[in-house]
């Protein structure tokens, strides 16, 4: 890894988060537009977001099962 | 030349707050069961750079909230029986999420109402109601993980003196695939890989992956939550995905 590819690994994280202010955001896109590494390490933090992306889809919500409400209330009384 | 666009910030990711900004299609089912290349798409068209400046959804989250505790504070019980209606969904989700188990995220869940309940009083409106009811999630996520942790430790030293083993114990960690059809064997076997990984990172590192790219907060919610500055949750969103993207990586390799 290049040392510049180094110093904007944080940031990388960021930008991909959309959590950059315009300044820091547009050395960062700077960066990219020169660096096929960087440009690489994007896209694998969007292939692992769109990883979490199914395995959240895939869970049951509690809408589908019994709510809790009742039993948190039997606890409350009993304490 | 193309580059990725930051992604949006998701907002609250709360009741009302718009689904993940790139939730994988079930066409990508048949893909490779790569946690990572298998929801591989095209890049990102070129930025739009609008990313943390972008219009968040609006958090209508408190809506009525500071209501409700007033109205439970001064004795209406109805009210807090408003709140964990409104927050119980979300508050198992995570703790799903994060404990990866559906009964004991019912008990923690339970765990997590009773804290609210018995320390409500005491609550300040400085920061949000959901904020505030997420940290308490968090930190009984993160003690029973840890309770967990200890407990799997003390049973793996009683157990490595048993020679005869757990035939039992060993044939339910796999899953039956008969008659399961391909594609839905491959998403289970990508989604139990990423599991696995998430499950190697410190609690630290789950919980704020997991508030970022399955809750969809921003990094101001997420410092709220985890009562942190803006800085560490930056940085320990980096460490998470360089983490996970080494323990990815041999999977990667081999289906590469």
């Amino acid at each position: 890894m290049k040392q510049a590819c180094a110093e904007m690994a944080v940031e990388l994280s960021a930008y991909f988060d959309g959590e950059l202010a315009p300044d820091e955001r547009a050395a960062v896109k700077a960066h990219l537009d020169d660096c096929p590494a960087c440009r690489e390490a994007l896209r694998g933090m969007e292939r692992l977001h769109d990883a979490f992306s199914a395995l959240s889809a895939a869970r049951p919500v509690l809408s589908q099962r019994k709510p809790l409400f009742q039993d948190i209330m039997a606890k409350l009384d009993e304490a | 030349m193309r580059t990725s666009a930051p992604r949006r910030a998701r907002g609250s990711g709360l009741p009302g707050a718009e689904p993940p900004a790139a939730a994988v299609a079930d066409g990508q089912a048949a893909a490779p069961p790569d946690p990572v290349a298998a929801a591989a798409g095209p890049a990102v068209p070129d930025p739009s750079g609008d990313g943390a400046s972008g219009p968040r959804p609006a958090s209508n989250t408190d809506h009525g909230d500071f209501e409700l505790i007033a109205a439970f504070k001064a004795g209406d019980k109805l009210a807090f029986q408003a709140l964990v209606q409104k927050y119980e969904s979300r508050v198992y989700n995570l703790c799903l999420r994060m404990v990866n188990d559906e009964v004991e995220s019912q008990d923690l869940t339970q765990e997590v109402f009773l804290k609210v309940y018995r320390s409500i009083l005491r609550y300040q409106h400085t920061y949000s109601f959901y904020t505030w009811v997420y940290r308490i999630t968090v930190n009984c996520c993160i003690d029973y993980m840890r309770r967990r942790k200890r407990h799997a430790h003390t049973v793996s030293l009683t157990s490595s003196s048993n020679a005869d083993g757990n035939e039992q114990g060993k044939d339910q960690d796999v899953p039956d695939s008969t008659h399961v059809p391909q594609a839905t064997m491959e998403k289970n076997e990508l989604r139990e890989i990423l599991n696995n990984a998430i499950a190697q990172l410190s609690e630290k590192l789950q919980s704020i992956i997991i508030l970022k790219e399955i809750e969809g907060f921003t990094y101001e919610e997420i410092a709220e939550i985890l009562n942190c500055s803006r800085g560490t949750v930056k940085s320990r969103l980096f460490r998470a995905r360089e983490r996970l993207k080494e323990l990815l990586s041999p999977y990667v390799e081999e289906h590469a």
